[in-house]
């Protein structure tokens, strides 16, 4: 008995080990691809200013939608600050998803909207549309409105790529803050490569605490909730280390939500979002790359590394917690959905290395962390447990983690030093010091969640209660 | 202390020139890294400045002998170096022999292309876009948008004859060209236009309907609408633009019976026009296309 609890010991420790080590191996190698990458960019761009481009009448117009459900609150401010969006030709689609609040009210109040008979063609069913907006006073041209029986996100984005006008689209969260540059930005990868590039993705930051005025961020402040500055550190991983990696190597499997740019007659062809998954975002860019790669199409996805787009982050572990099980489910029903796509050498580097990692790395990693923590406790239980290697490795992962952070806010001071003042570099760095113990469990166990939620046939998005971002200056005075 | 000497050099009246020029080049110009900050610091400040401020920073420019550091620069084999000293010489306008500029032209790093471009564009006294003669890389979009910004907002000389570059070996160079005669109204290239409509290129076929569609060429319905049927979705769509510009609701009926019961893209430009040319019967064509539509789905 003795002896087969100590082989299955020392088998389980040896596949925690070499789990571990390969996981460790994969950020090691996406650090080095992100720096190289992020090199590149920096000296493609340290000497030209292309703003003046946006004087250009040749760029070609873009269709912004922003799905919108009960945001009441704050849907005025949030489309008037997409209006003054710095771009020569755009029309904005706001497609109001069945919100049981005063939205629609609110929008056509202050925008002057009467319906309007729009001829459209539902290329990808929809939700019935009750009506469509137009504003009488011509200022708000570019606006329009369109009014829907609730289907989800996903629902309300295909709607708008029905009703909008233009080829290429963006899809974005209605309270998103853009850059002024943003849309010039994003759209270059699709005019400046000569493969056919089939969507664009952007980086995202953390806007809490940030001092806004008139939809733009006027100064860039450190989260002053832990919950919201660690996701600061977050958001650089993900963006500055791990996308930039993948982008590196054409294989980038999502572009956010909250900010995309995307070729519609490739999303249209590809049957647009799903409806069926939480994870529309991820699903969509996967479905899109996998339909261009079976008809033997070159294309690329192109990918900027300029913070772009600011988003509010949940500042509430309950609020967090939903979004990071929702992530996971979505993450999960996107590699089953193209499971044919995993280890398949057709796909190439999408195939062999993208689909494997996120199934491995993204997908696994916190299941496989939370069999561990069971198995600590099984040796725990049996006292089999050697304090000394157990320290040992323990002091190993934890600086590995929190290394890879400093790494990444190194890579964020390297690039676009948006955190200017000396504090918040230390804020960030007593972050991530703290962030291995205190916040990481918190989103492995939401992972699990995620998944037991998922095998339960869970599908529901949860709710993202936002306190709304405005200036904390006048805040404070008030 | 650079920001200081710049300011005093440009504005200051009593500042003796030639000898802080000596001065400076003798205390802060002895490192690469100050020669790269006191070039990145002049070109900030020129970026900003017009006129006789504009001319007197590249003069200092050359009194301070940073030109021999950015040939140097440009001789050197990273793209990134290259393009960075291109760009100062064409923000800056200072000629150099053609022949050192030329070859980057067709270099494999578009930033280095694009920066080439923009110097000849820029130093140019006369046809700016001769370098489209050298240039054997296809122009992405974005360069030529770019070129045609740089056109605009740089080069002060006379236009040139884009039509010089419709047989150009390159196709984007070819689309570039036709777009820019019609941006420029260059009617009398009408009649070189025309035989573009019958290009093998679709890319080629809509950008000439769209510049002999700009530039009011009555004739060019005639020549088109025959070949709807054949021709594919995009093509399509800007032949019925150009009914809509240029032409009459006669004209927009010849296409009707050619438009496929499963064109919805078109169906839907194809009624949006009718609107437009019977305003009377809008109702009318709401209910007809809609009832059309509920069918479909």
């Amino acid at each position: 008995m003795g002896s087969a609890l100590h082989l299955i010991t020392e088998i389980a420790s040896w596949l925690f080990l070499i789990y571990g080590s390969i996981i460790c191996t994969g950020y090691l190698f996406s650090a080095v691809f992100s720096l190289i990458e992020i090199r590149d960019y920096k000296r493609r761009n340290n000497f030209v200013d292309e703003t003046a481009m946006l004087q250009s009448l040749n760029l070609p117009a873009i269709s912004i939608l922003a799905p919108a459900y009960n945001e009441g609150l704050n849907i005025v401010e949030n489309v008037r600050s997409l209006l003054t969006i710095n771009y020569p030709s755009f029309e904005i689609v706001i497609i109001n998803d069945g919100s049981k609040d005063d939205s629609l009210n609110k929008l056509i109040e202050e925008y002057e909207l009467e319906k309007r008979d729009v001829l459209h063609h539902n290329f990808i069913p929809t939700k019935t549309i009750r009506g469509i907006y137009k504003s009488r006073n011509k200022a708000f041209k570019s606006l329009t409105v369109v009014d829907k029986e609730n289907g989800g996100k996903a629902d309300a984005l295909n709607t708008g790529i029905n009703i909008c006008k233009n080829s290429i689209i963006c899809c974005i969260d209605v309270d998103c803050i853009l850059e002024h540059d943003a849309m010039l930005k994003l759209i270059k990868p699709f005019l400046n490569n000569e493969k056919k590039v089939i969507a664009s993705g952007g980086v995202i930051r953390v806007a809490n605490s940030c001092v806004i005025e008139d939809g733009r961020i006027i100064e860039v402040r450190l989260p002053e909730k832990f919950i919201a500055r660690v996701q600061v550190l977050e958001y650089f991983r993900a963006f500055l280390m791990g996308r930039m990696a993948w982008s590196r190597v054409d294989g980038l499997l999502l572009i956010s939500g909250a900010f995309g740019m995307f070729d519609k007659p490739t999303v249209i062809e590809a049957g647009g979002y799903n409806t069926n998954t939480v994870g529309e975002d991820m699903e969509l860019l996967v479905r899109m790359r996998r339909m261009m790669r079976e008809k033997k199409v070159p294309y690329t996805v192109g990918f900027v590394p300029d913070p772009l787009c600011w988003t509010e982050v949940p500042q509430s572990w309950k609020v967090l917690q939903s979004q990071r099980n929702r992530w996971t489910r979505g993450t999960a029903e996107t590699l089953w959905i193209h499971k044919k796509m995993l280890f398949n050498p057709k796909y190439k580097i999408l195939g062999m290395l993208s689909t494997p990692f996120w199934f491995f790395f993204e997908w696994l990693a916190p299941l496989i962390e939370f069999l561990g923590i069971l198995f600590f406790l099984f040796l725990l239980l049996f006292n089999q447990i050697n304090w000394i290697i157990f320290s040992t490795f323990f002091l190993a992962v934890y600086s590995f983690a929190f290394l890879f952070s400093v790494t990444a806010l190194f890579f964020e001071e390297y690039s676009f030093q948006q955190y200017t003042k000396p504090k918040y570099i230390f804020r960030l760095i007593g972050t991530a010091l703290l962030e291995p113990l205190l916040y990481h469990p918190v989103i492995m166990w939401s992972a699990v969640m995620g998944n037991i939620d998922m095998i339960r046939g869970k599908k529901k998005w949860g709710v993202m209660t936002r306190t709304g971002l405005t200036n904390p200056v006048k805040k404070n005075k008030a | 202390m650079l920001i200081d000497f710049l300011n005093s050099y440009l504005f200051d009246e009593d500042f003796e020139k030639q000898k802080e020029i000596e001065n400076f080049k003798r205390d802060h110009l002895n490192t690469k890294l100050e020669i790269k900050v006191t070039i990145k610091e002049i070109l900030q400040f020129h970026k900003n400045l017009k006129g006789e401020s504009a001319t007197a920073l590249e003069e200092l420019f050359l009194q301070l002998k940073l030109d021999i550091f950015i040939l140097k620069d440009l001789e050197k084999n990273s793209w990134y170096n290259t393009a960075r000293a291109i760009y100062a010489l064409s923000e800056l306008t200072i000629e150099v022999p053609v022949n050192k500029i030329e070859p980057y032209l067709n270099d494999l790093r578009d930033e280095v292309r694009q920066q080439s471009q923009l110097y000849f564009l820029k130093t140019a006294k006369t046809n700016p876009l001769q370098f489209l003669d050298k240039t054997i890389r296809p122009l992405t979009t974005w360069q030529q948008i770019y070129i045609e910004n740089a056109l605009k907002n740089y080069y002060e000389g006379p236009i040139p004859d884009f039509a010089q570059w419709l047989n150009h070996e390159l196709i984007s160079v070819v689309e570039f060209s036709i777009r820019l005669i019609s941006r420029y109204n260059q009617f009398e290239n009408i009649p070189k236009l025309v035989p573009f409509l019958k290009h093998g290129k679709e890319s080629v076929r809509i950008e000439s309907i769209r510049s002999l569609r700009k530039l009011g060429y009555e004739e060019l319905l005639g020549l088109i609408i025959p070949d709807f049927e054949k021709e594919k979705l995009l093509i399509k769509k800007e032949i019925l633009k150009s009914i809509k510009q240029l032409g009459y609701y006669s004209d927009l009926q010849k296409i009707r019976p050619l438009i496929g019961a499963d064109e919805w893209e078109l169906k839907i430009k194809y009624l949006n026009i009718e609107r437009y040319f019977l305003p009377e019967k809008r109702e009318q064509i709401n209910i007809e296309s809609m009832l059309e539509k509920e069918i479909e789905i």
